[in-house]
């Protein structure tokens, strides 16, 4: 049988619960071979690559039915080699060598090679796939698959199709190297190239001004937060670095295996920014003060960050990484961009802004987590962001009448739920809520999509109404994904949320007493109105009569293209609350029941929870038996919210109700997203642009263009012209340059000699 | 007596292939052609020159892989450098030949003798960069150099092709003369003509009282070549007699005289710089390397006449491989060879290389053949769009004439563009290999300033390569342009000159692997 010492995999519990061996085998021993398939990861992202190839360059004449086809399938392709890779990431499979020494179990991987080296900073390329990204794995191909699936349909009148499947496909491809990337810089190209695709296909229609410009609004904020990560992937190098000449043997635990050697033939063996080295640098890096150990608070003796701290530099890398992660999802400050994606075809809003790029900034965080665990300041920092973002948005979503933007900023707030988690330490939590969130918030926007599809491109809550009669499966599936993310028993959301929740109250930062309780109240707050907003978008939409100003008299039911999808994505939404439910048991078999989720990444984590254990920054106050009182809680919150929105706008309201008095007021300012845009707009971008514009002047066009460029070519045009007037066409004075010319060489060599 | 064995023609085969084929042609017109003025029954006449080339072309390959030997007592060699040149003279030949017959046709001016000067030029040219004798030597130049004249001024319709031709005649004599004085002079200092030996003797007389007639000999002998590989200033002839000979005859003289001379310029300075101090080939080729590159780059600049634009380009591209040659004779690190400028040698490594020499020929041959191809591809495809009635007027070679091109001729615009791509230097055609080999040749032999004006100016001409594209591209043709007609024959040549200008740019492993071989030259 297999080593379960400190894991209590699958399938342990189903054994030890009844089940017979042949499940167990089943479950742990995959069908096929899994030596290699740590080899053939590539192939999982060379896929849809190859698809994006054949769509981008024959998709023009190979045919709308061929585009499909050869798209779709390119995903389903990548779909089945991740189950193929999530089955096989089992207690025997290990990554094999690694350099630091360690054993990498739960996970296949392979590493091809140096990528790049510049002295003696190196990085390979490798690939990695633990428990964390195969999740991501299935959930990316997965809930591709479904995407292309519909948009086979929703994009069915578009004439750009192969552009957009090629688009979406070069998407799935990026994203998978994000997730599958074993060190930073990979991580980055893939972080890089979701950025991309994200750019291309939010400005898919870029004859409209709009779209356009939301594109590159899309881009550019993106890119601020790009800087942010890059700064952080220098000064971790730096950091390292500088470790690697102080360390003392006694940072690496002396049981023959961890000297200071491994620790640095490692990291010329797999470079700095590999998850690897960061992993064994994190270990090396203690807490407690000893003297003959380099710990969080020695100060940094050598290189260009002499005089700092281990633990600031860590405060601070965390930092310039939060700045990254909020580019990427949407948080506070640089959420803006979000709402404006939902610009591109709904799909995409699906695919790209709701289920898996704007996840990247939480996978980054989850991947990162030892790192993570090692900063309380930075921990309460993205806790608090979560929580303004959580908040602000749901607050925004109040007022909007787009059912795409109240999708778009309910997408923002429950990505605030998400770093909350991150901020609290509970990192499975956060993933949880990724993975929920992924199916609920798919289906959502794919049933935006279906009602917009069926009501003629409406996307106005206020002239639609009714359609739970007309598009009953549509229907039934929104119903079932508003449930989940408003949190309902027995809907996944509600678990996921409440695990959030949960780890909020029971957390405590050390240095930060007080921070997670106030971002708990936010969290319950927002958890209202998430509610509040989520009902109010699903009555008015398919509720109550149908609005006078509607496009269309009736509305039609989607193909079966688009409601499959749909379908399945809401079963998932509920099938998914198995990940939540307290079953198992933890490592030591003592405390309360672990979820499965936790359970499953428990060897994920276990480098960050034991880290916590040693540093005691994050206190965690463990409860008996399961939390009845908080579910309890959350339960009638979430009832209290929804009921709320029910009962005003299906009875009191109605469609045209409108807030009076004060309440008005403040109703104008959300729907004007309270001025953020006009503040940045004041604050950052007019400023930028007057200054760019003096540069411009000065530097472009003075210096670069009229002196450097025209300046250049002048003087050698004119060169050329003055020299063609040697060229006279007369042989003699041809004849008469030849001479001259020997004669110079002749009194060279003979003054040279004689 | 001396006894010669059949090994000792081995090197000769090629030559005397192509010889044959020549009179082959030559016969033909006087027995085989049933209407003597007609073009109509002459369609076979290519189809001869291009069988001999490609026989020809290959013996000289098998040659290639015989061990690098002198033979016939010392006025030849047999070795892989100057059997490479060979393949690639046949290769310039027989695609020439076959622009030549869309050319001539469109003329009405096919004639055997035509095809037979060439096949007699390159069999000069294969001669010439296996002499190792400098009366040998000077034959071959001649006997190339006669069919050249006579083709330069074939096409007798208007002024221009007899001026072209009296020019290249008046100058290549003189030049001729030069190298025979240089020849001379050096055979009064040392008693010998053969290369074989003449170093040791060298040696002795060019720190005695000799030293005058041994300096002013190299220098003679090395302005000869010049002349021949168009270094400034000894190119003026060019731009006009590139402009004034038939277009396919302006192809072969820029790919495979030019060939044919480097190769006897190095073989003859490799063998005597044992005995001359390395400073004066040094300075005297780099010197002539900066000249080239310099202004020959920046008098194509203002050409608007594509032809003239390329004789200037054929200049530059001498100064490249001049480049190539002046590594040869870098000084190694702590002699004086410091505090000149541009022209100063600091090796990277201290000292250069023993492997750099294998290295330099090989940048060196493989830019020869690079640009041999792309410069018959570039040429074929003004010889295709030439029109016959404006052979006497100024224009017909302009820029205007590309206008449209890729919406008229796409096939030819392809070819062009990657022709102008190759001669500027950017990836992925040959010409960037080319360029890339020499200049890190340079580089490693420490010819740091040399390699950086290389650079400069090889930017500076893209302005003019991309301007023919943007006018095929961008521009649209004049209204009632007319079309020019098609040749099957053109067509065969330019779509295996832009395979060779791609092929060789993408997969240039084989040719190098090739050229990498520890001895090239018979006579170090």
């Amino acid at each position: 049988m297999i080593d379960c010492s400190d894991f209590q995999s699958f399938g342990q519990y189903f054994s030890t619960h009844g089940f017979t061996d042949t499940v167990t085998c089943f479950v742990q021993n995959p069908p096929f071979n899994t030596a290699n398939i740590g080899n053939s990861l590539w192939m999982i992202i060379a896929l849809p690559i190859l698809g994006a190839f054949f769509c981008g360059v024959f998709g023009k004449f190979m045919g709308r039915s061929n585009t499909h086809l050869i798209a779709s399938a390119s995903v389903f392709g990548s779909f089945l080699l991740s189950v193929m890779v999530f089955w096989a990431v089992n207690p025997s499979s290990t990554v094999a060598p690694n350099p630091f020494g360690s054993t990498l179990r739960y996970a296949v991987g392979a590493d091809y090679g140096t990528w790049f080296q510049a002295g003696d900073f190196r990085v390979n390329f490798g690939l990695l796939a633990d428990h964390l990204s195969a999740s991501m794995l299935m959930v990316i191909t997965g809930v591709g698959f479904l995407i292309h699936l519909y948009s086979t349909s929703y994009m069915s009148h578009d004439k750009a199709y192969w552009r957009y499947f090629a688009y979406l496909n070069l998407f799935v491809a990026m994203m998978l190297t994000l997730v599958l990337a074993d060190s930073l810089v990979l991580l980055f190209v893939g972080w890089e190239g979701v950025g991309m695709c994200s750019y291309l296909l939010i400005g898919f229609w870029y004859d409209d001004p709009a779209k356009a410009f939301a594109g590159r609004k899309a881009f550019i904020t993106n890119r601020i937060g790009d800087f942010g990560f890059l700064v952080a992937c220098f000064l971790l190098v730096l950091t390292m670095g500088a470790f690697t000449l102080q360390a003392k043997n006694n940072n690496f635990p002396g049981d023959g295996t961890g000297s200071s050697q491994v620790f640095k033939a490692g990291l010329s063996a797999k470079g700095p920014l590999s998850f690897a080295a960061i992993d064994a640098f994190t270990r090396a890096l203690p807490s407690k003060a000893d003297s003959n150990q380099v710990t969080l608070s020695t100060v940094i003796d050598n290189g260009p960050l002499k005089g700092f701290a281990y633990g600031a530099m860590v405060t601070v890398i965390l930092l310039c990484f939060l700045l990254g992660a909020a580019g990427k999802s949407a948080q506070f400050p640089l959420y803006v961009w979000l709402p404006d994606a939902m610009a591109g075809p709904t799909p995409v809003s699906a695919l790209i802004h709701a289920a898996t790029m704007v996840t990247a900034g939480i996978y980054l965080f989850c991947r990162l987590s030892y790192l993570v665990v090692l900063s309380p300041t930075a921990m309460a920092v993205i806790a608090v962001t979560g929580g303004i973002t959580a908040l602000l948005a749901a607050l925004i979503a109040f007022a909007q009448d787009d059912i795409k933007k109240i999708l778009a900023y309910s997408t923002v707030s429950q990505l605030g739920f998400m770093f909350m988690a991150i901020g609290a330490g509970a990192f499975w939590a956060a993933f949880l809520h990724v993975v929920t969130h992924a199916f609920f918030k798919a289906c959502l926007f794919l049933g935006a999509g279906s009602v917009m599809h069926g009501n003629a491109e409406e996307t106005n809550i206020k002239k639609l109404g009714g359609l739970s009669k007309e598009m009953p499966v549509t229907w039934a599936t929104f119903l079932i994904s508003t449930l989940a993310i408003t949190g309902m028993v027995p809907l996944s959301g509600f678990f996921s949320k409440d695990a959030i929740l949960h780890a909020l109250h029971t957390t405590t930062l050390e240095g930060y007493e007080h921070i997670l309780h106030w971002v708990w109240y936010v969290g319950l707050a927002t958890a209202a109105c998430t509610a509040f907003y989520m009902m109010r978008l699903y009555v008015l939409t398919f509720h109550g009569t149908r609005a006078p100003d509607a496009k269309v008299p009736h509305a039609h039911e989607s193909d079966w293209q688009m409601t499959l999808p749909l379908v399945v994505l809401a079963m998932l939404a509920i099938a998914a609350v198995a990940h939540g439910i307290p079953v198992m048991e933890n490592a030591n078999r003592e405390g309360p029941l672990q979820t499965v989720m936790e359970n499953y990444l428990h060897p994920v984590f276990q480098n960050a929870m034991r880290s916590i254990e040693a540093t005691g920054f994050v206190t965690v106050e463990h409860e008996e038996g399961l939390p009845w009182g908080a579910w309890g809680m959350a339960w009638a919150i979430a009832l209290a919210g929804g009921g709320l929105s029910i009962v005003l706008y299906r009875f009191v309201f109605k469609r045209d109700g409108q807030w009076s008095g004060p309440a008005e007021f403040i109703r104008s300012l959300a729907q004007h997203k309270f001025y953020v845009d006009e503040l940045y707009e004041l604050l950052v971008i007019r400023p930028v642009k007057f200054v760019s514009f003096i540069f411009f002047k000065i530097v472009d066009s003075l210096l670069i263009d009229t002196v450097a460029v025209r300046g250049t070519a002048w003087v050698t045009a004119q060169t050329g012209a003055a020299l063609r007037y040697l060229q006279s066409g007369d042989a003699q004075s041809y004849a008469a340059i030849m001479t001259l010319g020997l004669m110079c060489a002749l009194f060279y060599a003979l003054f040279k000699v004689l | 007596m001396p006894s010669f064995s059949i090994q000792d023609f081995m090197p000769i085969f090629p030559a005397a292939i192509l010889a044959v084929g020549a009179m082959a042609l030559l016969l033909s017109e006087a027995f085989l052609v049933s209407v003597p003025h007609a073009s109509a029954s002459r369609g076979y006449q290519a189809v001869i020159g291009v069988i001999t080339a490609a026989f020809a072309g290959t013996v000289a390959f098998h040659n290639a892989f015989e061990d690098p030997r002198v033979v016939l007592q010392g006025f030849a060699v047999l070795d892989p450098f100057s059997s490479f040149v060979t393949v690639v003279v046949a290769v310039t030949v027989g695609l020439a030949v076959l622009l030549s017959a869309g050319f001539l046709k469109h003329r009405n001016a096919e004639r055997g003798e035509f095809y037979a000067l060439m096949l007699f030029a390159a069999a000069g040219m294969s001669l010439l960069a296996l002499s190792a004798e400098f009366i040998t030597l000077f034959v071959n130049l001649e006997v190339l150099s006669v069919a050249t004249y006579a083709l330069t001024a074939y096409l007798r319709r208007g002024t221009r092709p007899a001026e072209a031709g009296f020019k290249y005649f008046i100058l290549g004599a003189f030049s001729g003369a030069l190298l025979l004085y240089g020849a001379a002079l050096l055979y009064g200092a040392t008693g010998t003509t053969k290369l074989a030996g003449m170093a040791e003797v060298l040696r002795a007389a060019s720190s005695g009282d000799k030293a005058w007639l041994v300096y002013c000999g190299m220098v003679l002998v090395a302005t000869g070549f010049a002349f021949k590989v168009a270094a400034v200033p000894f190119h003026m002839w060019t731009p006009d007699v590139y402009e004034g000979a038939p277009t396919p005859v302006t192809a072969l003289m820029s790919a495979g005289v030019k060939a044919a001379a480097f190769v006897a310029l190095i073989r003859v300075f490799v063998a005597l710089a044992p005995g001359l101090g390395p400073q004066v080939p040094f300075v005297l080729f780099g010197g002539l390397a900066l000249l080239t590159m310099v202004a020959g780059n920046l008098m194509a600049l203002p050409q608007r006449n594509v032809k003239r634009m390329l004789a200037y380009s054929s200049v530059a591209h001498a100064g490249y491989v001049l480049l190539g040659v002046t590594a040869l004779f870098a000084p190694a690190a702590g002699t004086e060879g410091h505090g000149m400028g541009v022209l100063s040698a600091s090796p990277l490594l201290g000292q250069v290389p023993a492997s750099a020499h294998a290295d330099i020929y090989k940048a060196i041959l493989f830019y020869l053949l690079g640009y041999a191809v792309t410069t018959i591809g570039s040429f074929g495809v003004l010889a295709a769009l030439e029109r016959r009635e404006d052979e006497t007027r100024g224009t017909t070679w302009d820029l205007d004439r590309f206008a449209g091109l890729a919406h008229s001729k796409p096939g030819w615009a392809i070819a062009m563009a990657a022709c102008m791509l190759s001669l500027g230097g950017i990836p992925p055609t040959v010409g960037f290999m080319g360029k890339l080999l020499v200049f890190r040749a340079a580089v490693d032999a420490g010819l740091l300033g040399l390699a950086i004006v290389g650079v400069l100016t090889s930017a500076a001409a893209a302005y003019y390569y991309l301007r023919v594209v943007v006018y095929m591209f961008m521009r649209n043709a004049a209204e009632g342009a007319a079309v020019p007609e098609r040749h099957w024959q053109t067509d065969v040549a330019l779509a295996v000159a832009t395979a060779g200008v791609i092929l060789l740019g993408i997969l240039p492993g084989p040719v190098t692997a090739w050229l990498t071989q520890a001895t090239m030259l018979a006579l170090r």
